[in-house]
C-alpha cells in the first residue's frame, strides 16, 4: 500500500458505509488506534483487548486504502513515566498496516495515580512551555521515536485556559522540539480558530511563528458554541474562517503530506454524505493547487 | 520543574467546580501540592480564567459520553434519577474511566449494588434492561467477561 497522501479521513462508525458508496473520495484513512481495543490500563496483566468488529473494518479499509494512525492515548505530556507498553501497542498497529504517519497530540491527558495508574482526565491540556519541559520532553519524544521506529508527528491543542509566564511560545517549543528530534508537526487548523473565536491569539500570528517545514499534515474541522465558549467538537463543515486558513498554509509548507477531515460520527445527520463529500471535494481543490511536489504519485 | 505537582492540581481543579470556585477564593488551598511560585500563579490564573467552567463542563461531559453511548436505554429508563446517580457513583469512583466498555460495566456493577440496597422501583427492570445491552456490549467488543 502507498502513503497516506493527498485528502484523508479520521475512520469513525460512518467511514466504512461513507466510503463503501463514495470511494475516491479520500486517499486515506486516518485510524485513532485506541479505538479498537479496550486498555486495561497499565497496571493490568492482560492489558490491551482487541475489538475483532473493529479491527475487521480497518483491515477492509487498509485493502483499499493507505492507513494513517493518529494517537489520542499517549498523553506525551504527563509528568508521570513514559508509557512504552502504549508506545509498543501503537507500534504493533502501525506494522499490521504498514502506516508511515504516526500522529499523536501536544499534551497531556493523564496525570499519575496513587500506584503508578494513571488517571484519566478524559480531556487534553496544553504543557507549560519552559525550558526545563523543553529538554524533559526532547528525552520523552526521542524515546517514544525509539520504540515507534520512526517520527512522531505532534498536534497542536485547543487552549480554553491558556499558560501564564512561559518562556516561549507554544510554536516557538515546537520548532526546537521538531529540530533537535526530527518529529513533525500536525497542524490543526480548526483548532487555532477555536482558540482565536475564544479570545484567544490569531491563528495567522501562531502560524507565522512555526516552521512550516516540520508540518507534515494539516486537519480541519467544524466547530459547535458549548454555552458560550466556542468547542472543537467536529461538528460537521468547515467554517470559512478554516478554509482560507488553509489556502494560506498549505502551500507554505513544502512537506506536507495530507490534509485531513475530522467529524464527529454522532453530528453526520447534520452534514449528511452529500455535505461530507463537498468539504472532502473543497480540501481536494486546495491540495490539487499545491505546487506539483504535493502529487499524489 | 514540579511538573506532576501542577498536573495533578489541576486534574483535581477541572474535576471539581466548587474546587475552583474555593481556589479562586483562597489560593493557599495549593500549599499541598508539589508548586514552585510561577506554577502556583499559572494554576490561579488557570482557575480564575473564564474557559475554566469550559473545561469542567468537558470533564463532565466526557465521563458522561461513554454512558450514554454504551447504555442509553439504562439511562433513558433511570430518567430524572439519572444525574443524581450519576454524581454518586463518581463520588465513589473519581478515577475517570474512558473505555466505554469498562466505565460501563462499572456503572452497572454500581447500579446492581443500588438495586440490592432497594433505590429503585423499577428494580427488575433495571436488571432486565442492563443485561441486555452488556450482552450488546459483549458482543460489540468481542468479549464475554464483565464483573
Ligand atoms: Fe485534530
Amino acid at each position: 500500500m502507498g502513503a497516506a497522501t493527498g485528502i484523508g479521513l479520521v475512520f469513525n462508525s460512518i467511514v466504512p458505509h461513507f466510503l463503501a458508496a463514495h470511494v475516491d473520495t479520500v486517499d486515506y484513512v486516518e485510524v485513532i488506534p485506541e479505538t479498537l481495543w479496550t486498555d486495561r490500563g497499565r497496571l493490568a496483566t492482560r492489558r490491551y483487548e482487541p475489538i475483532p468488529a473493529a479491527f475487521d473494518e480497518v483491515d477492509a479499509l487498509a485493502e483499499r486504502y493507505p492507513i494513517a494512525c493518529h494517537g489520542i492515548g499517549l498523553s506525551i505530556g504527563s509528568a508521570s513515566a513514559l508509557d512504552e507498553q502504549h508506545l509498543a501497542e501503537i507500534r504493533r498497529f502501525a506494522d499490521r498496516y504498514g502506516v508511515d504517519r504516526i500522529s499523536e497530540h501536544f499534551g497531556f491527558s493523564r496525570v499519575r495515580g496513587p500506584e503508578g495508574d494513571d488517571h484519566h482526565l478524559g480531556l487534553a491540556f496544553p504543557i507549560p512551555c519552559d525550558n526545563d519541559i523543553l529538554s524533559w520532553m526532547i528525552g520523552r519524544i526521542e524515546r517514544a521515536m525509539g520504540i515507534l521506529g520512526q517520527p512522531i508527528i505532534l498536534e497542536n491543542g485547543v487552549h480554553h485556559t491558556p499558560l501564564i509566564e512561559q518562556d516561549m511560545t507554544e510554536p516557538e517549543f515546537l520548532n526546537r522540539i521538531a529540530e533537535v528530534t526530527g518529529c513533525g508537526v500536525l497542524l490543526d487548523l480548526h483548532n487555532l480558530h477555536a482558540d482565536h473565536r475564544n479570545g484567544g491569539h490569531a491563528p495567522l500570528a501562531y502560524i507565522e511563528a512555526l516552521d512550516l517545514e516540520h508540518v507534515r499534515e494539516i486537519h480541519i474541522a467544524g466547530g459547535s458554541m458549548i454555552g458560550r465558549t466556542y468547542t472543537d467538537s467536529h461538528a460537521g463543515p468547515c467554517p470559512p474562517e478554516v478554509w482560507d486558513l488553509l489556502v494560506d498554509v498549505a502551500p507554505r509548507c513544502p512537506l506536507l503530506e495530507g490534509i485531513t477531515f475530522e467529524f464527529h460520527d454522532s453530528y453526520f445527520p447534520r452534514m449528511g454524505s452529500e455535505g461530507l463529500c463537498q468539504q472532502l471535494q473543497s480540501a481536494r481543490e486546495i491540495w490539487a493547487g499545491l505546487p506539483r511536489r504535493h502529487d499524489v504519485t | 520543574m514540579s511538573l506532576d505537582g501542577f498536573q495533578r492540581a489541576l486534574a483535581d481543579a477541572v474535576a471539581s467546580p466548587s474546587r475552583c470556585l474555593e481556589l479562586r477564593r483562597d489560593g493557599s488551598l495549593l500549599e499541598t501540592y508539589d508548586l514552585d511560585d510561577r506554577e502556583r500563579r499559572r494554576l490561579l490564573a488557570v482557575v480564575g480564567h473564564e474557559g475554566m467552567s469550559h473545561n469542567c463542563t468537558l470533564y463532565r461531559a466526557n465521563r458522561l459520553t461513554p454512558l450514554a453511548r454504551s447504555l442509553p436505554r439504562t439511562c433513558a429508563l433511570l430518567g430524572a434519577r439519572l444525574m443524581p446517580e450519576l454524581e454518586a457513583f463518581w463520588a465513589r469512583k473519581p478515577n475517570t474511566e474512558v473505555q466505554f466498555k469498562l466505565e460501563a460495566e462499572r456503572f452497572a456493577h454500581y447500579l446492581s449494588e443500588r438495586c440490592n440496597e432497594g433505590a429503585f422501583g423499577v428494580a427488575d427492570e433495571l436488571a432486565a434492561v442492563l443485561r441486555v445491552e452488556l450482552s450488546d456490549l459483549d458482543r460489540q467488543f468481542g468479549l464475554n467477561s464483565h464483573f
